[in-house]
C-alpha cells in the first residue's frame, strides 16, 4: 500500500468527530422533562436494543465515511493487488560471483529477491545455465512483461549489447552497472622480419576503445608469421591510370600492414589463365575471364555508394572508375584491406575485449518532468474511483440509516 | 394583534408586573374593543322601590311615567347590582414547569389569569388569587380596590412551580360565601387524584367552577420523533421511550384521559376547558368568552 499524499492522513483525526457526537449524545441522552409519566410506558428493551444497534451502525458508517474520504484525499493505493509481489535480482552471467556485488546480492536474497540470470527466459541463478546477454533492451521489455514488483538488475553494460532504440526504465526496475577498469589487449601479432614483430594492441575502458600498432622484438611476444599475398593487376591501356592507383593503394597496405604483397601488373591481353595469384584485379571494359577461379575484383560500373561490392563468394566488383579523387573519397585503401585481409578472429577478439559501457545514468535517469510512468497513473485513478464508490455507498447507507432512526 | 401578543409572550415580559399587565391589557382590549357597554348607568335595572323626590336628587332618576300618572315626583330606585367574585386558583406544582415553545405551563396560567383578572376589573368584579403547592400557598382574598390588580399581578409573577399539589390545609380556598366563580388552572397531574378530589370539593350549588386544563402540543401527541429519556418533573423518575412506536398508544391514552376528565367534571356541573399551549392565548380567551356569553344569554 502506498500513499500519494501522506500528510492527508492527519484527516484521520476527524474520526474523533462522530465518536464525540456519539458519546455526547449518549451522555446527554436527550432528556425531556414532562409533567407526568403516568401515560407513558417504557419501550421494551428489545426494541431499544435495536435502536442502540442502529446508533452504533450509524457511528460506524460515519467513521467509515471519514476513513474513505481520507483515503481518497491521501490517494491510498496498492501496487500489490494486480502485480505479483515477486522481487527479482537479475544478474548478468559472470557477475554472480563478483566480489563487489556478492554482499548486495546476498542481502537482496535475504530480502526475498529471487536471483535470476539476465538472459533469455531469465533462468534461476541456481541452475547456472545462461549466456551473456546480447541485447539489453529486449531483456528489459521481457522483464516489463513479467510485471514484477521490484527488479534489481546488475549488468556490465557492454555498449555493444545495447541494440535498438533506447527505452526508459520502468519505475520498478533499478539498474546497477559493474564499473569496468581500463583494459589492454593484443589483437594480433605478426612477425614481419627476423627482428621485428608487428603488434596491434587495443586499449578499452568505459569511455572507448583505442587501437595502436607497435613494433616489438620477437622474443617479447609470441607471433605468427605474416602472409604474403600475390596480386595480379590486369588493365587495358584505357585503365592504365586505374591500375596505377590500385597499385598505389596496395603499396600503402604493404607498408602499413604486416603482410607482404607480390604485385604483378599486366595488360589484359597478356593475361594467361595459367597464372596463379591470390587475387586478380581486372580493370577492363571487357568481361572478366571466366576461367579464373581465384579471388578477383573486376570493374563493373554501378551507381552505388560503396566502391567495392561483393557479387559472389570470391568475386568483388569495383563500382567506379578510379582516379585520385575517387580513391581518396571512397577510401579505396581501407576497402581493399577489408577485402584482402578479412580477419574475423581479430574482429571477434576486439569485440570481446571491447569494454565500452552504456552509462548507468542513461538508463536510470530520464526526463524528470514526465517521470511518472503511465501505469502508475492508471493505477491511482483506479483506486480513486474505488474510494469514490465507497464514499458514495457509505453516504447513501448512512442517510438511509439516519432516516430510519428518525422515523 | 395576534403577532403583537406573540411578541410579548416571552418569559422576560411575563415575569414582570408591568409586562404581565401589558399582556393582559393587550389581550383583553384586543377583543373588547367596540363592545364598550357601560356597566354603571343609573343604579341598575333591577327595580327595588319608589321614594319621594327630594331637592338635590338627580333628575335623571325621576320616573316621568309615574309623574304622568300621578302628577307626583318619584325617584325610582333599583337594587345595587351585585358583582360576582372571581377566584383564580393556580396549581403551582412542579409539573407546571413543563415547557413548550419557550413558555412553561405556569407562564400560560399567569397570562390567562392576568387577562381574565383584567377583564374582571373592567367589569367591576372582585377577584382573588390562590396559588397552591405543598411548599407555598399564596392567598389574595377577593376585594374591590384600586390596588387589588397590582397586588394580584405582583403575587402572580412571584409564583414558582415547585413541589407537588398540597393535600391538606386547603380549607381557606374552600371558604365559600356568596356568588362566586372559581377559575382553576391546572395540568391535572397529581398523586392519587388529589386535584380531582379538591375540584369536587370546590363545587357547591351556588358557585360556578371552571377548570382550565393546560396541555402542550408535544405532550399530547408525543411527536418528538425518536428515542428519548423522559423525566417526571414531580416524581423525578426516568424512563426511555421510543416515541415513534409509542406515539399512537400514548395519544390514545391522553385523549381517553381528557375525555374521562371532562365527563367526570360534567357530571359534577363543573365546566372543563382544555387549553392547548400551541393555541394563541387570545384566541382561546375569545372562544371561551363567546361560548360563555352564548351560554348566559
Amino acid at each position: 500500500m502506498e500513499l500519494t499524499n501522506p500528510i492527508a492522513l492527519w484527516g484521520l483525526s476527524a474520526l474523533a468527530i462522530p465518536v464525540a457526537i456519539h458519546l455526547l449524545s449518549l451522555k446527554e441522552g436527550q432528556v425531556i422533562r414532562i409533567g407526568s409519566l403516568r401515560h407513558l410506558t417504557e419501550t421494551n428493551s428489545r426494541q431499544f436494543r435495536g435502536i442502540r444497534l442502529n446508533e452504533y451502525l450509524l457511528l460506524l458508517l460515519r467513521m467509515l465515511l471519514i476513513l474513505w474520504l481520507v483515503f481518497f484525499i491521501s490517494g491510498l493505493h496498492s501496487n500489490t493487488s494486480t502485480l505479483q509481489k515477486t522481487k527479482w535480482v537479475v544478474l548478468e552471467k559472470g557477475l554472480e560471483n563478483d566480489k563487489d556485488f556478492m554482499p548486495l546480492i546476498d542481502s537482496l536474497q535475504r530480502d526475498h529477491y529471487e536471483a535470476h540470470y539476465l538472459a533469455k527466459n531469465f533462468p534461476l541463478v541456481s541452475t547456472g545455465a545462461a549466456y551473456p546477454p546480447n541485447n539489453y533492451w529486449m531483456l528489459i521489455e521481457e522483464l516489463k512483461e513479467r510485471s514484477l514488483y521490484d527488479v534489481v538488475i546488475i549488468a556490465s553494460n557492454r555498449m555493444n549489447s545495447f541494440r535498438g532504440q533506447r527505452i526508459p526504465l520502468p519505475d520498478n526496475m533499478r539498474w546497477i552497472a559493474k564499473p569496468t577498469t581500463s583494459h589492454e589487449f593484443i589483437v594480433s601479432a605478426r612477425q614481419t622480419s627476423k627482428d621485428s614483430v608487428w603488434v596491434r594492441t587495443g586499449k578499452s575502458d568505459a569511455e572507448g576503445t583505442f587501437f595502436e600498432t607497435l613494433y616489438k622484438s620477437p622474443n617479447q611476444i609470441q607471433a605468427i608469421h605474416s602472409d604474403t599475398l600475390s596480386v595480379i593487376i590486369a588493365n587495358t591501356s584505357k585503365f592504365e591510370r586505374d591500375g596505377q592507383i590500385m597499385r598505389a593503394a596496395l603499396r600503402t597496405l604493404d607498408v602499413s600492414l604486416p603482410h607482404h604483397f607480390h604485385i604483378k601488373t599486366i595488360r589484359t591481353e597478356q593475361f594467361n589463365e595459367k597464372d596463379t595469384a591470390d587475387w586478380l584485379i581486372w580493370l577492363s571494359d571487357e568481361s572478366y575471364p571466366a576461367a579464373w577461379n581465384g579471388n578477383a575484383i573486376y570493374l563493373h560500373r554501378m551507381s552505388v555508394k560503396t566502391i567495392l561490392t561483393q557479387s559472389t563468394d570470391k568475386l568483388w566488383m569495383l563500382t567506379h572508375e578510379l582516379n585520385e579523387e575517387v580513391a581518396v573519397k571512397e577510401n579505396l585503401t581501407m576497402a581493399l584491406a577489408a577485402i584482402l585481409f578479412p580477419s574475423p578472429q581479430e574482429n571477434k577478439k576486439a569485440a570481446e575485449e571491447d569494454k565500452r559501457m552504456f552509462p548507468e545514468e542513461w538508463l536510470n535517469s530520464y526526463d524528470d518532468a514526465g517521470s511518472v510512468p503511465e501505469k502508475i497513473i492508471g493505477h491511482n485513478t483506479h483506486w480513486d474511483q474505488l474510494w469514490f464508490v465507497f464514499i458514495l455507498v457509505t453516504l447513501v447507507t448512512e442517510r438511509i440509516v439516519a432516516f430510519k432512526r428518525n422515523q | 394583534m395576534n403577532a403583537e401578543i406573540k411578541a410579548l409572550l416571552k418569559p422576560e415580559v411575563i415575569n414582570t408586573v408591568s409586562g404581565l399587565e401589558l399582556v393582559a391589557r393587550v389581550i383583553v382590549e384586543g377583543f373588547m374593543s367596540g363592545s364598550n357597554r357601560s356597566q354603571s348607568i343609573g343604579s341598575g335595572q333591577e327595580f327595588s322601590q319608589y321614594r319621594s323626590y327630594e331637592p338635590g336628587d338627580d333628575l335623571r332618576q325621576l320616573d316621568w311615567k309615574m309623574y304622568a300618572r300621578s302628577e307626583r315626583y318619584f325617584i325610582k330606585q333599583a337594587e345595587i347590582e351585585t358583582n360576582i367574585t372571581v377566584k383564580f386558583m393556580i396549581d403551582a406544582s412542579r409539573s407546571m414547569a413543563y415547557e413548550e415553545g419557550g413558555l412553561s405551563k405556569l407562564h400560560y396560567a399567569n397570562i390567562i389569569t392576568a387577562a381574565l383578572a383584567f377583564l374582571s376589573r373592567k367589569q367591576r368584579d372582585t377577584f382573588g388569587l390562590f396559588t397552591v403547592n405543598n411548599l407555598h400557598t399564596t392567598v389574595i382574598q377577593p376585594r374591590f380596590e384600586q390596588q387589588q390588580f397590582l397586588r394580584f399581578l405582583n403575587e402572580l409573577i412571584r409564583v414558582k412551580s415547585e413541589g407537588i399539589w398540597k393535600k391538606d390545609g386547603l380549607e381557606i380556598l374552600l371558604d365559600h360565601h356568596g356568588k362566586e366563580m372559581i377559575v382553576f388552572i391546572t395540568d391535572l397531574y397529581d398523586v392519587e387524584s388529589d386535584i380531582l378530589k379538591f375540584i369536587s370539593r370546590l363545587k357547591t350549588s351556588r358557585n360556578e367552577v371552571l377548570v382550565f386544563h393546560l396541555m402542550g402540543k408535544h405532550e399530547m401527541e408525543l411527536d418528538f420523533g425518536g428515542s428519548f429519556t423522559f423525566e417526571d418533573l414531580e416524581q423525578g423518575g426516568r424512563i426511555k421511550i421510543d416515541t415513534v412506536t409509542e406515539q399512537k398508544k400514548y395519544s390514545d391514552r391522553i385523549t381517553h384521559w381528557i375525555q374521562t376528565s371532562r365527563l367526570w367534571m360534567l357530571e359534577k356541573n363543573i365546566s372543563y376547558h382544555l387549553i392547548r399551549m400551541d393555541e394563541p392565548v387570545d384566541v382561546f380567551l375569545r372562544k371561551f368568552l363567546i361560548a360563555r356569553k352564548n351560554l348566559l344569554y
